[in-house]
């Protein structure tokens, strides 16, 4: 009897040391889950110009490579050189660089893989197209 | 015996308590929304230079679209670019589709003018205008303004619009009023001031309106 009185008024007192610590982390991890999605979308919005212009070369890079139609299967590297005349002070420096190579598809032989990866300061963007190669004059 | 004490001397806080918990609580009241405060700062402007970086971006498109379904006909000129006595604001005309509308062929013109707000004189700057006329004569208007057709701002804070025009690919120039249409087009368009943007796309003009 004595001891449930006492377990009640020790109760009534406050919280336990434990409780408060939890209660802190809660708190703590529901501020960091908002911290992070903010800063996500602030890195987003930082990098989305830069991320379009390097989909912009990657999708050039792609369509020079199909349209002209000579592609090894060797990776060819190259800077990616866009200055103009009265703006190659701003450029000292290439910015971007950008790597594409064909590989021959595992299920048909006859069809490529054409990949174009462009990379830029913060991150790079991958494309790729298939292409099938048919011999015109049919001698093999 | 101390549980007992304690409980004896219990009934109510004293003020050194009172004081010390509402100082703590006004201290951490205080932090934690500087944080917030700044955070939602930081998240509006953010939002601000997104919904104008989606509008660049768009309207990049927009004219990279434009630019692909080139529509020229023979014996007239398809492409005419001609650049102003400033740097970075060069008059683009060519006759295409409009992406948005697909209402036949439309005249494009592209051209940076000064760009004055009624309201706010401090938006005032130079702005990307844009203007297209249904494809109804045989040959490429002038800049000369006409009434059929005004100019809009279409891109607000853009400062630089250049072209340049290429047959092969090697040599590039700032101009081009030929017949043919080039095979490369390279646009840069810049915004300056404190979120600096800037794209630069090169186009083959006429090859047509799919993307990748």
């Amino acid at each position: 009897m004595k001891r449930a009185s006492q377990e009640t008024v020790s109760e009534s007192r406050g919280f336990t040391l434990v409780e408060v610590l939890i209660a802190l982390a809660v708190g703590a991890v529901a501020f960091g889950v908002v911290l992070h999605s903010v800063g996500l979308q602030m890195t987003l919005v930082a990098n989305s110009v830069e991320r379009h212009q390097m989909l912009m070369y990657a999708s050039e890079a792609l369509e020079t490579a199909l349209a002209r139609g000579t592609l090894g299967e060797e990776e060819i590297e190259a800077p990616i050189d866009r200055s103009s005349r009265n703006s190659d002070e701003r450029e000292a420096a290439p910015a971007f660089f950008y790597s594409i190579g064909a590989k021959p598809v595992t299920a048909d032989p006859r069809v490529q893989q054409v990949s174009v990866t462009v990379k830029g300061r913060r991150g790079q963007v991958r494309l790729s197209a298939y292409r099938l190669r048919v011999r015109r004059n049919s001698e093999e | 015996m101390r549980i007992g004490t304690r409980h004896n001397r219990g009934g109510g806080f004293t003020l050194v308590e009172m004081m010390l918990t509402v100082a703590l609580v006004a201290l951490i009241y205080t932090l934690i929304s500087t944080i917030l405060i700044q955070i939602a700062r930081y998240v509006k402007t953010g939002s601000v230079v997104a919904r104008q970086r989606v509008k660049l971006l768009r309207s990049v498109e927009e004219l990279r679209y434009q630019l692909r379904s080139l529509y020229y006909p023979s014996a007239q000129v398809g492409l005419m670019g001609k650049r102003s006595s400033t740097d970075g604001r060069d008059s683009l005309v060519f006759s295409t589709t409009n992406g948005r509308t697909h209402r036949g062929v439309v005249e494009a013109c592209y051209q940076i003018q000064e760009y004055t707000d009624a309201e706010d004189p401090k938006k005032n700057g130079l702005a990307l205008y844009y203007r297209e006329f249904p494809f109804r004569r045989r040959e490429l208007r002038t800049l000369e303004p006409y009434n059929e057709a005004a100019w809009e701002p279409y891109l607000k804070n853009v400062d630089i619009f250049e072209c340049e025009y290429s047959v092969g690919g090697g040599v590039w120039q700032r101009e081009w009023e030929a017949l043919q249409p080039p095979q490369r087009v390279r646009v840069r368009i810049e915004r300056s001031g404190e979120n600096h943007d800037r794209i630069v796309f090169d186009v083959t003009p006429g090859i047509g309106a799919a993307r990748w």
